[in-house]
């Protein structure tokens, strides 16, 4: 696949590409929270690939220590080699992640130079300047779409990099960059089965969860003033269903969904937990799981 | 980490003695693609004396699968400790390897 040092792209810089071709450029995505930590995990994912790092359910592990001849990458890895040994992956997400102010114009300089963005300079009111930067060569984009798609609906064995790719899209709450929101919900024990596969993935959704509660709590005071209630967001997504299903009475809908039922009590707690309806319910392994954190759409053009 | 070998019916049985990890999951490695360019199909992968695996060593358990159910043969493992049936649990591995409690009892089953 093509998401390593050697295969052109690095995990990250694939990451990027991603959420860059949904948004038609607009790089304010790449400074969302949740985004930073995703990015933290895909450096750690990538390094694994490259077998410079192994972990198990306590910690990371260092395995082989020559650079790997990608900046972002060794840069990390330096600070693992440095740090104390035995701290657990979430740790290393997080402390990663507090370095994104020194990545972000790395990865996006990275891939301007090797042709998949270009750079735009753009007035906004005629005085402030914002900076762009469009998905020009796209072919990155479909192939990863083409693999996951066929992966998960399937059931061949996967790869080591499409586990890693499906895993960070998954628990980063970004598979919907991927797969239609009915594609998700279909194939969501699938999803689960290969996400599950990478304990670095498995990381990612714990410091994700951990930083969006800190983000929440600091929000509260918003929501005080007018936000929406967890009850309010999840009848948005009712609707959404509704209409995604063509349903045409609130009894079709699934129980997570019906209200006046006790799983639907379930939904609201998780809804209110994480401050987000954009979710996903798995009734075989009865979990809920955050389909996206943050809005893509272009701020303002 | 120890590795042997033995032949048992249509079975190369590859046990594991002591912690797979970053250090050794090379050995496996190489020794499980030596069995799978000579041409064995069936692999029984006894873990009764395995007592750690970290994220290497599992991944090479998922490589040899795919290549391994590639040419139709079987690879199945025995003997699971606690521990590392519970991090096959976690990784969701239980769902794609056929899992016995012992050699005796994954022969038997596909004898």
């Amino acid at each position: 696949m093509s998401l390593t040092v050697k295969n052109f792209l690095t995990v990250p810089e694939g990451l990027y590409v991603l959420a860059l071709h949904e948004t038609e450029g607009h790089a304010q995505i790449t400074g969302s929270r949740s985004f930073r930590i995703a990015v933290s995990g895909a450096i750690l994912m990538n390094l694994a690939l490259e077998n410079r790092i192994d972990s198990d359910l306590e910690r990371i592990i260092i395995d082989k220590t020559d650079p790997t001849g990608d900046e972002l990458l060794d840069m990390a890895l330096n600070d693992i080699q440095l740090g104390n040994t035995g701290q657990s992956i979430q740790y290393w997400i997080e402390k990663i992640a507090e370095k994104s102010e020194n990545w972000n114009d790395m990865i996006l300089h990275s891939l301007v130079k090797k042709g998949i963005l270009k750079m735009k300079k753009k007035k906004i009111f005629w005085v402030f300047t914002s900076q762009n930067y469009p998905v020009t060569n796209n072919t990155k984009t479909k192939e990863v779409n083409t693999r996951i798609r066929e992966l998960v609906m399937n059931d061949e064995i996967p790869e080591i990099q499409d586990i890693v790719i499906t895993s960070l899209l998954f628990y980063s709450g970004m598979l919907d960059l991927v797969l239609s929101d009915r594609e998700i919900n279909d194939n969501i024990n699938r999803i689960e089965q290969i996400a599950k596969m990478d304990l670095v993935g498995q990381s990612i959704s714990k410091a994700i969860e951990k930083t969006m509660l800190s983000y929440l709590i600091s929000k509260i005071g918003q929501v005080v003033k007018g936000g929406k209630t967890a009850e309010e967001k999840l009848q948005e997504k009712v609707q959404e269903n509704m209409k995604m299903y063509d349903l045409k009475s609130a009894d079709d809908l699934p129980s997570w969904l019906k209200k006046d039922t006790d799983q639907y009590e379930k939904t609201k707690e998780f809804v209110e937990k994480v401050g987000t309806a954009d979710i996903i319910y798995n009734s075989s392994t009865d979990k809920y799981t955050v389909k996206r954190y943050f809005p893509v759409e272009p701020p303002f053009c | 980490m120890d590795i042997s070998k033995q032949k048992k019916a249509d079975f190369i049985i590859v046990s594991i003695d002591g912690s797979l990890d970053t250090s050794n999951y090379a050995l496996l490695d190489k020794e499980l693609d030596a069995l799978v360019s000579s041409g064995e199909q069936n692999i029984l992968i006894d873990c009764a004396n395995m007592n750690y695996i970290s994220s290497s060593g599992l991944r090479i358990f998922l490589v040899y699968l795919k290549k391994i159910k590639a040419v139709n043969g079987k690879m199945v493992v025995c003997g699971l400790q606690n521990m590392i049936k519970d991090i096959f649990s976690i990784s969701g591995f239980s769902s794609l390897f056929t899992i016995y409690k012992s050699r005796e009892e994954a022969l038997a089953a596909n004898d």
